[in-house]
């Protein structure tokens, strides 16, 4: 288990279509009206405009066999699990500092510094790959699909901005 | 063995201990740690166990007797390896994007090894990372842009106009005379400033203003030359190349075509050899002249006088640097103003191929706020790009004149105190006239840097599509003697196949399936199953990753391709049709078929009724600004194209999915006689139409999980076939119930 890992809850919900999730293992399980608990992945309804909203519950066939309109409509423990596994699973570095940028014919070339470390990723076709939105949030999608957000364009420091404008 | 990372001392001191007595078969490292923070965790695999080290610690180690299994999971930004054993799931480690392949690799090693197989290990040593300079590649093993050796690149654009060298001679010595010529008209201004005003010999001045004329007239007689060769030579070789590019792009392989969108691949063929062109019309020759003008004026700047020669030189490394900072900050805003362009084009563009959703959708005015937005932002770019450009080119004419007015002042004040250097006026006019032709060469190439580093990875571009291999010179050549082709029967093998698009994510799992020649095979599944990549490997427009592909007993690879395609027809859901008449479309696999075999043929495929009622019957323009043809007769003429090409292996994708029920009688009806003694493959998600199939196989996430007759997989009650066809069935008669409600 991972050093992280909190132990199996179990809970019960009032509304039958409000699963309980547990770990079994490292993985998530959702139980729905009491029934055998299976094992599901968790998955952001709109991971980009509202990560907090709807989650759906993903059994292994993936199929959606469930789904909640916030964490908030799970009971305590099963929202820790929630929680845990959502982190896991989206993976988004926050960019605190752009070191340089380079666009070369159609590339561009990030170096930053992000909340889990320096990195240096390459941008390709932007129109796809750089999603302004709103009120000024960037997220950036690198040519192996590793996912980068600005939070904030107008927070970057001046240098930081100067050196992600021409590759934005 | 390329699947091995070298770890850090004290993780490979933790591994050494830990399997002094047993090799380590392979290990990776990871690029995230369990926070996903970028940190190196580090897997290895043992034939009994696998162990997850780092920062000196053995942070899990599983023996593998008690896994099950072991796979990767795709995440959001990143992945994690997941091993199974009786207690559920553990997560060994996270990864980023970049190393799914890897994981994936490692992911089923681990599974052969519990399963008491030998781990298969492919060579992944392609990195996504340029080994030189470790920047991000767009594809693993491709080349780095950035390390492009310019050198070689230059010279090989060089080598384009090989097959023009008269005309280059004729270029080059066109432009090195107008260099020349352009140099006589200052010293004429000394001599008729010293000589003619100075001295009063007005009599030779007729003589120099010719020889000024004559030099004016030569000079701009030579530039015209020059210029119009240069357009003759760049227009023949970009031609060439964008011929010899498309021809080269129809004989690489579909899977060189599966990775890259048609949008860019175009751009190849067309923008990237414009800007090539362009380079070729407007840099070579200036290049040329540009270079040779600069030294010869330098020379003779320094031979007229040497200190006003420096005064002259002094603003030179500020017009190098300058222009260089400059035009490194110009460059992306031209891509922003560029890119800021193209989404307005593609608003432009989706607004009316969309019109008529806009329309019934009430949106025209959410779509003009919209292109209004992006046209301002275009706007924006545009002029902020202008203002630089503005701001540039003016504060480098700024540094020009310095120099020109240093050379005034020090030369005028030589001129009238006769103090130390003491340049004539004549001097003093032929410099000047010097020095505005020295100032915007070195501006050119100042701007001319970024210029062909452009027109470099254009062309970078363009050979790396040229150097790709194409199918042809993939396959074997064909067999001689006993082995020569014989002709195809048709039938098919396929021995546990696994294929992969990008690898580590593998699309069919070893697929084994056998169709006698002549009979008929029914390929059955949800969307995305991999029925339509079984057909693409039958096809050869991918290779098998393992196993292999037999066709009459004899593998696939050692098929001469282009008779083995012929003996292929296909038959798609989407048929294309290209532009020409209709008669050309049918018998466009077999150009040589008489107009009354494409007439049988027609009559076969249950269209030949429908040409006629068309104006111009069989002349009949379709495909692209052609006339409009529904779904259905589309799909019969492409039925219609696969009777005339007569081959030996039919496979029919999904033929009948896009027509209404009547039409779709008719096709099956063609079909029908299509089949006839011929090796048929069929995917078709309307189960019923497989009844006539010999055989039928039910696909599922890449894996042939149920095989047999028609009457075999409907006994099994619980299989897959059955409870797809009854599920069918049920979707069936509740539709027919709702139509009887409506009605």
């Amino acid at each position: 288990m991972n050093p992280s890992q909190p132990t199996a809850v179990t809970a019960v919900t009032a509304d039958p279509a409000i699963p309980v999730l547990s770990w079994v293992g490292d993985r998530v399980h959702a139980s729905f009206a009491g029934a055998e608990p299976i094992p599901v992945s968790l998955v952001q309804a709109r991971p980009l405009t509202d990560p907090d909203g709807m989650i759906a519950i993903i059994d292994a066939r993936k199929r959606c066999v469930g789904e909640v309109a916030s964490l908030m409509e799970l009971s305590a423990g099963s929202r820790a699990v929630a929680r845990l596994e959502l982190e896991r699973r989206y993976c988004i570095a926050v960019i605190l500092r752009v070191e340089s940028t380079l666009v070369d014919f159609g590339s561009r070339y990030w170096q930053v510094v992000t909340d889990r470390g320096a990195r240096r990723f390459l941008v390709r076709d932007p129109q796809r790959s750089v999603l302004r939105l709103p009120p000024d949030r960037v997220m950036l999608r690198d040519v192996q699909g590793n996912r980068f957000l600005i939070p904030s364009l107008s927070a970057l420091d001046a240098a930081s901005l100067l050196a992600a404008e021409p590759a934005l | 063995m390329p699947f091995t990372t070298i770890l850090p001392p004290p993780d490979e001191g933790v591994l050494l201990s830990l399997t002094r007595r047993e090799p380590v078969l392979l290990r990776v490292s990871a690029d995230l740690d369990f926070d996903q923070r970028f940190n190196r965790v580090h897997v290895a695999l043992t034939a009994t166990r696998v162990l997850v080290v780092a920062d000196g610690r053995v942070l899990q180690c599983h023996a593998l007797a008690a896994l099950t299994t072991a796979r990767a999971d795709e995440l959001y930004g990143s992945g994690r390896l997941v091993v199974i054993g009786a207690d559920g799931e553990r997560t060994l480690c996270y990864f980023s994007r970049n190393l799914v392949p890897e994981f994936t690799a490692v992911a089923r090693a681990i599974t052969e090894l519990v399963a008491g197989r030998p781990p298969l290990l492919p060579d992944l040593s392609e990195s996504c990372y340029c080994e030189r300079c470790q920047a991000p590649l767009a594809e693993r093993g491709s080349n780095c842009p950035l390390c492009v050796p310019r050198g070689r690149i230059f010279l090989r654009i060089l080598g384009l106009m090989r097959p023009h060298r008269r005309q280059v001679v004729m270029l080059m010595l066109g432009t090195l005379f107008g260099v020349a010529m352009q140099m006589l008209p200052p010293l004429a201004y000394r001599e008729i400033t010293d000589h003619v005003i100075g001295q009063k010999h007005l009599q030779e001045l007729p003589a120099w203003i010719g020889l000024i004329l004559g030099a004016f007239v030569i000079s701009s007689a030579c530039r015209l030359l020059s210029q119009v060769i240069a357009i003759r030579i760049s227009g023949r070789v970009v031609t060439d190349l964008q011929s010899r590019l498309h021809e080269h792009l129809s004989r690489l392989r579909v899977s060189y075509h599966h990775k890259r969108e048609t949008g860019e691949l175009v751009g190849r063929v067309m923008n990237d050899t414009s800007e090539l062109q362009a380079f070729l019309t407007n840099g070579i020759p200036y290049l040329l002249v540009n270079a040779v003008m600069l030294l010869a004026i330098a020379v003779i700047l320094v031979a007229l006088d040497p200190l006003l020669a420096l005064m002259a030189f002094l603003p030179v490394p500020v017009l190098m640097l300058g222009g260089a900072w400059f035009w490194k900050r110009l460059i992306p805003m031209f891509h922003q103003r560029d890119s800021r362009r193209g989404r307005i084009y593609s608003l432009l563009g989706e607004s009316l191929r969309g019109i008529k959703v806009v329309k019934s959708l009430n949106q025209e005015g959410r779509r003009a706020l919209e292109f209004s937005a992006a046209n301002e932002q275009a706007l924006a770019a545009h002029a902020l790009t202008e203002r630089t450009n503005f701001v540039f080119f003016e504060v480098l004419s700024l540094v020009m004149q310095f120099g020109t007015v240093l050379v005034w002042f020090v030369g005028a004040r030589g001129v009238v105190t006769s103090l130390g250097h003491h340049p004539s006026l004549g001097d003093l006019m032929a410099f000047a006239g010097y020095i505005a032709m020295f100032y915007g060469p070195l501006q050119w190439f100042a701007a001319v840097l970024n210029w062909m580093t452009g027109a470099f990875a254009g062309a970078e571009r363009i050979f790396q599509v040229l150097d790709q291999p194409t199918e042809e010179a993939q396959v074997p050549p064909p067999a001689t003697g006993a082995d020569a082709p014989q002709p195809i029967l048709g039938a098919i093998t396929f021995r546990n196949v696994c294929f992969s698009y990008e690898r580590g994510k593998e699309v069919l799992k070893d697929i084994s399936l056998t169709v006698p020649a002549g009979e008929m095979l029914g390929l059955v599944g949800r969307s995305g199953a991999g029925k339509s990549t079984i057909i693409g490997l039958l096809c050869r427009f991918h290779e098998p990753d393992h196993g292999e592909i037999l066709i009459d007993g004899r593998p696939l690879g050692s098929l001469p391709l282009d008779g083995y395609r012929s003996a292929v027809g296909i038959v798609m859901q989407d048929p294309f049709l290209f532009r020409g008449s209709i008669i050309e479309n049918i018998r466009y696999g077999r150009p040589q078929a008489d107009f009354g075999e494409v007439v049988a043929a027609a009559k076969a495929a249950h269209c030949h009724d429908f040409i006629l009622q068309k104006e111009d019957g069989y002349d009949t323009v379709v495909g692209e600004g052609g006339v409009e043809l529904s779904g259905g007769e589309k799909q019969r003429l492409s039925i219609a194209r696969a009777i005339v090409s007569d081959p030996r292996i039919l496979i029919l994708d999904e033929a009948t999915s896009a027509v209404d029920s009547e039409t779709e009688q008719a096709i099956q009806e063609s079909i029908g006689r299509l089949v006839q003694g011929r090796t048929t493959i069929a995917i078709a998600h309307r189960l019923a139409t497989l009844r006539n199939a010999h055989r039928l196989a039910v696909i599922d996430d890449g894996r042939v999980v149920e095989q047999g007759t028609h009457d075999e997989l409907m006994a099994r009650e619980h299989g897959h076939f059955a409870t797809m066809v009854r599920l069918q069935g049920e979707i069936n008669r509740l539709k027919s119930e709702q139509i009887v409600e409506i009605a």
